[in-house]
């Protein structure tokens, strides 16, 4: 059975729920609640949250879209809707089927709740989304700067049905630091001045 | 396509003295498996493509070019090489630094090692890359 960093599963969560958005998700804020509302009745939650100036907010999904975006996974573009902030796009819809199959083999309800939770809240309008997630049970008794509850994914994530090989693969394809050493070097290599000619032969290779 | 003795090459085998560094650690820690990282290392050179490419990436850049083998039983140490066709060059990057079962992720340092590489490429520092294919050709 292959194993991830947890790491990995939280960006393929965060990956998952803007791919299945119809056309990307419009702001942030959408994004923060869809997943508060997917993921806090779970007994194993791949995100933390806390409660901050828009209420329910995870200072995980923040870092990942940037994460997200460097690796070229999704795109941040203006909203059209006059207001500030962006909405993120997938740059390649055809990861859906592979990444939903993913989630689903790691964890069926965790995939379920996602969808649930977008088809229930995805396409409120804002003043709607934010009603619910105000009056969300949770929130009510928080004050402001409680964690209302913490990820608790173990270290290392095991994928059911997955091999080792497409496990490494899963955590490389969703690991930032290699994502851009691996483009850097690709980049500098086309761009490089190395004659490779005159590149000296080794002696020995211990 | 290059001859090295009776023996036809397809690729030459680069490696800069970052890879180096880290194939001394390797064989150090492992003297095991020192023949099966050679071999590894011989797949590249003469069939760069046997490597399994990163399919999952929207960066169609790297798709191709960035290929892993595995050395150990149950895929333990993980090679990472690029392989750029145009050029006829395989260009050794990472070796896992323990069995990947306990790799601490956070840890590796592929920012670091890339910037390494990248600074030599871009400036022509050919002293600090050495080319490995006569060796694997033995």
């Amino acid at each position: 059975m292959g194993r991830v960093p947890r790491e990995v599963i939280e960006r393929l969560v965060v990956l998952y729920i803007i791919e299945s958005f119809d056309k990307g998700v419009f702001g942030k804020v959408r994004l923060q609640k869809v997943a508060y509302f997917a993921v806090k009745d779970l007994p194993e939650k791949p995100l933390s949250f806390m409660v901050l100036n828009h209420g329910e907010f995870s200072p995980e999904i923040s870092a990942i879209v940037e994460q997200l975006a460097s690796m070229g996974y999704i795109a941040a573009y203006p909203l059209d809707t006059g207001e500030h902030g962006n909405q993120y796009r997938p740059t390649s819809k055809g990861s859906l089927p592979r990444h939903s199959e993913t989630l689903n083999r790691y964890s069926q309800t965790l995939k379920e709740a996602i969808d649930d939770s977008i088809a229930e809240y995805g396409y409120r309008t804002q003043e709607e989304l934010l009603e619910a997630a105000h009056t969300d049970a949770l929130f009510v008794v928080a004050d402001f700067a409680d964690m209302l509850f913490t990820s608790n994914l173990p270290e290392m994530v095991q994928i059911p049905g997955m091999n080792d090989e497409e496990a490494d693969e899963l955590a490389l394809s969703l690991d930032p630091g290699f994502i851009s050493a691996a483009r850097n070097v690709i980049r500098s290599f086309d761009e490089s001045k190395v004659d490779f000619d005159m590149v000296r032969e080794a002696d020995d290779l211990l | 396509m290059t001859w090295y003795g009776r023996r036809t090459i397809s690729y030459r085998f680069i490696a800069h003295r970052e890879f180096r560094k880290q194939h001394e650690a390797f064989v150090k820690d492992n003297p095991r498996l020192v023949n099966a990282l050679v071999t590894q290392y011989k797949k590249a050179m003469v069939n760069p493509a046997v490597g399994k490419a990163m399919r999952s990436i929207p960066l169609e850049e790297l798709r191709g070019r960035v290929r892993r083998l595995y050395v150990g039983g149950k895929k333990k140490y993980r090679f990472v090489y690029f392989f750029f066709a145009e050029r006829q060059v395989v260009l050794a990057a990472w070796i896992s630094p323990m069995p990947r079962t306990k790799l601490d992720y956070d840890k590796l340092e592929w920012l670091e090692t890339a910037e390494e590489y990248c600074t030599d490429l871009i400036e022509g520092n050919v002293e600090a890359f050495e080319d490995w294919s006569s060796l694997l050709a033995l």
